[in-house]
């Protein structure tokens, strides 16, 4: 499989007025391609630091960072960010939310690209709802737009921050079994940051488990849930307890020391 | 055994029949009932709401009628000089006479034209020097103490130096509208700006804008709900600058009428100009309550 994303030794550093706050300290681990990795670790570790590396919004103090063959600041297009929150646009109605990426790339006037957008909204049960407001769309279903508008521009690598956690719970696994869906359908990458365990174990092929600052790669789990099918169906694997149990103990016994 | 099981399964779908045949019945019912309910309680609650709609209405219209009531009783019977208070009935002869002559539609286009044009142009001028202040975290705080004055300074002060440097009349009545107007433009479009969600920027970078399609693609549509509250405020304070300014130079608008009829005791005069400027400023934040209906819905 080929190698899409590596980070070799990533030091991050963080200067304040009153101290220089070390974020990250020699990260390195690599995902393939249409791989799905998680990244879990105690709070404030700099989870999404990493995100705003890999998207190229902050650069490493020390080490690299290679985006399929270039450094990330060259590679914008390869990217798809999401939010905790949908961010979608309440002035804008669904279709002009989702053809938001085309419009900054002047391509919104390309009829293939707004094609495929149709038929990603038109898979993704959303058609009927082109012309509505975001205010008229439930939780779920605006979370499946800004998955559609972040997949829009065709990104290779998509980055997932936290982006279950302002839903309830109810809606939330369905949404992760949707979300984990498209992605997979699309053949997309995705890298997730997550504070939730067991949502990592359901989605994840691959778990980074990181330590507290200044973030280390404590552990890297490779995960072989994928032949029980959706993340909801991982829930009930036999494997998902002992998994789950294990990497909160490697979390715990970090935040303990 | 195989009759009595059969029996037993006719008996239990009998009685699921009979269940689901239940249950539809009392759903009916429910229904029914639920509808009665609601719709008796909600005939009530419609009632009690119009009931207190009409009430709040005829009160205002009582308190405005007992108010002119006196004040026309207490002029007429002579308990309040009518040569200093003027009176409702004083007011409407003036009204009469000013209209009549067709002099009053001059003095009130021109402080309209006056407060029209320093509100638009403190309008465009305050949200043209908002966006730069965003545009540039460096020259925002260069001239952050210059504002922070700018905005605590009475704006009549400056009056006499207006006329000096722009001419009396028209011209530095404009100014004085636009002065009062431009610091709260600014400062209100700019905490605006600046409170946009910091991911939505950060989700417009990831896709690769540009700082000027973050500002037209999010910024400027993000502000609209308070560009219009800035509008509400400003229209009225506009009002303000276009009287202040006619009380220091001028020779004709309402706000002229008004210093003037104070200083030869006409005081029907200025009741009536007052009058007049009440319903020409209502109209006007009238029409951006109205703009403001529409945005919001």
């Amino acid at each position: 499989m080929k190698e899409l994303l590596k980070f070799s030794n990533v030091k991050l550093t963080y200067q304040t007025l009153t101290d220089e706050i070390d974020a990250l300290n020699n990260i390195s681990f690599s995902i393939n391609d249409c791989e799905f990795v998680a990244i879990v670790g105690p709070s404030g570790c700099g989870k999404t630091t990493i995100l705003s590396l890999v998207a190229g919004l902050l650069s490493p103090t020390s080490g690299e960072i290679i985006l399929d063959g270039k450094s990330p600041k060259e590679q914008s297009n390869l990217i798809g960010y999401m939010f905790q929150k949908d961010h979608l646009f309440e002035w804008r109605n669904i279709w002009q939310n989702v053809i938001l990426g085309l419009e900054l790339k002047k391509e919104h006037k390309n009829i293939d690209k707004l094609n495929k957008i149709d038929a990603l909204l038109e898979k993704y049960g959303l058609k009927d709802f082109k012309k509505n407001k975001p205010s008229q769309l439930s939780g779920g279903m605006r979370q499946r737009v800004a998955l559609i508008r972040t997949l829009a521009t065709n990104p290779k690598l998509l980055l997932l921050d936290e982006p279950f956690s302002a839903l309830d719970f109810q809606t939330r696994l369905t949404v992760c079994d949707d979300v984990h869906n498209i992605i997979k359908t699309e053949k997309k990458t995705a890298l997730l940051v997550t504070h939730d365990i067991s949502e990592a174990i359901s989605l994840a092929d691959k778990i980074i488990i990181l330590s507290k600052r200044p973030s280390t790669v404590k552990k890297i789990k490779v995960l072989h849930l994928q032949d029980y099918g959706s993340p909801l169906k991982r829930r009930d694997a036999k494997e998902f307890r002992l998994l789950f149990d294990e990497i909160w103990r490697d979390i715990q016994y970090d935040e303990s020391e | 055994m195989k009759a009595n099981k059969n029996s037993i399964s006719d008996s239990l779908d009998n009685e699921k029949e009979v269940l689901n045949k239940k249950k539809l019945c009392c759903l009916s019912k429910k229904k029914n009932l639920k509808q009665k309910d609601f719709s008796k309680a909600h005939t009530l609650y419609l009632k009690q709401i119009s009931k207190e709609k009409r009430i709040i209405k005829i009160s205002q219209i009582v308190i405005l009628i007992i108010l002119l009531g006196l004040w026309e009783l207490t002029t007429q019977i002579g308990l309040l000089d009518a040569f200093y208070f003027s009176s409702p009935s004083r007011i409407c002869v003036e009204l009469g006479a000013l209209f009549s002559s067709g002099e009053i539609f001059l003095h009130m286009w021109v402080t309209l034209y006056e407060t029209l044009i320093g509100f638009a142009i403190a309008t465009i001028l305050g949200v043209f020097i908002a966006i730069i202040l965003w545009w540039s975290e460096r020259t925002r705080k260069i001239l952050e103490p210059y504002i922070v004055v700018l905005n605590s300074l009475p704006k009549i002060a400056l009056g006499p130096i207006l006329i000096i440097w722009v001419g009396s009349g028209t011209s530095s009545i404009i100014a004085m509208c636009v002065l009062i107007c431009i610091v709260i433009t600014i400062i209100s479009m700019l905490n605006s700006f600046l409170q946009c969600d910091n991911d939505k920027i950060l989700l417009m970078k990831s896709m690769g804008a540009t700082k000027t399609q973050i500002l037209l693609k999010l910024i400027l549509p993000y502000s609209i709900p308070d560009f219009i509250s800035v509008l509400k405020i400003t229209i009225g304070m506009s009002w303000i600058g276009s009287i202040m300014g006619e009380y220091l130079t001028s020779s004709e608008g309402l706000g002229y009428l008004i210093v003037y009829g104070g200083q030869i005791f006409e005081l029907d005069l200025v009741m009536t100009s007052i009058l007049l400027l009440c319903v020409l400023a209502c109209g006007m934040y009238y029409i951006v309550a109205k703009l403001e209906a529409r945005f919001r819905r």
